[in-house]
């Protein structure tokens, strides 16, 4: 009986080298990506071991992945439980004014900083809308919303209420609450607020 | 804060190069604590204020590799954490742990 030595150990290492590329290469990259988005969106940790990987030696990588599973098991899960618990905001938040409206024509970059955004030609107002579930708490104070807001749009770097702005602001409540707020600040700054 | 023997391990790495930025794997290697235990270590003590962290200041495009996280003691962490390595054994503050854990 004749075998092809030739073929099947050049097959054979063919098999190796690819088996090795994906067990070292590969696949420990997937699983860390997977397991990073197992942390809250805005949680530091999410990028930290995505770049942990990379000063990685190739060799040590799978160790190193099953102990992020630990990681995920101990920190991301209670950490999303915490998150979930919290009450989730939505703020749309509407603006007007000239140098806003200017603004609303580079449309790419608002694109880029909120999560939706809508501008009207007939209605002269700049709808952004927030999801405030990460950082929970910012949008309790009015001042600080409409600063986030301006500087995420790239028109105010010190924290500041400027007095050229109108705004109109939703604040709708998910989980444990059904509130809607209504916040309305005219341009010199003074606010008021109705809760339904 | 509980005084463990990973804290302990952890304060002796940290407090040999105290003004030093620390990367997430590097104090695992050195100081033989595995992921599980050293992250919550570190979430510990950023929440005691005896660690601040920050991104590496570099361009992810030049590199080609994303930022790292780095952790640097405060004046309150080398205070504390230099206390907290001083009461470790001899032999931890002398032979912090160099080597893959896994070799």
């Amino acid at each position: 009986m004749n075998i092809d030595i030739t073929t099947t150990s050049a097959g054979g290492v063919l098999l190796v080298v690819l088996l090795t590329a994906a067990l070292f290469g590969f696949l420990p990259r997937l699983a860390t990506r997977l397991m990073s988005r197992a942390f809250p969106k805005s949680d530091p940790r999410r990028d930290e071991m995505l770049a942990e990987l990379h000063g990685v030696p190739h060799f040590e990588r799978l160790v190193w992945v099953a102990e992020q599973f630990e990681r995920v098991l101990l920190e991301a899960i209670p950490a999303r439980v915490a998150q979930s618990k919290k009450r989730r905001e939505i703020w749309t938040v509407h603006v007007d004014g000239k140098e806003f409206r200017l603004s609303a024509s580079r449309r790419r970059t608002l694109r880029e900083r909120f999560r939706s955004w809508r501008y009207s030609a007939k209605i002269p107002l700049l709808s952004l809308s927030i999801h405030d579930q990460d950082d929970a708490g910012i949008g309790t104070a009015t001042d600080q919303l409409i600063t986030r807001v301006l500087t995420q749009a790239g028109m105010m770097t010190t924290p500041a209420i400027p007095l050229d702005f109108g705004f109109r602001i939703s604040r709708i409540a998910v989980n444990r609450s059904r509130t809607r707020d209504e916040v309305v600040v005219s341009s010199d700054g003074d606010a008021s607020e109705s809760t339904r | 804060m509980r005084k463990s023997d990973s804290l302990v391990a952890l304060a002796v790495v940290l407090a040999q190069r105290p003004n030093d930025e620390h990367w997430g794997y590097d104090l695992s290697r050195t100081s033989g604590l595995r992921s599980g235990v050293l992250y919550p270590i570190l979430q510990r003590l950023l929440n005691e204020g005896w660690v601040k962290d920050g991104w590496e200041a570099i361009d992810p495009k030049v590199e080609g590799r994303p930022r790292r996280r780095f952790y640097k003691l405060t004046e309150v962490g080398i205070v504390e954490l230099g206390a907290l390595a001083a009461t470790a054994p001899r032999s931890a503050t002398t032979a912090p742990m160099a080597t893959p854990r896994f070799a």
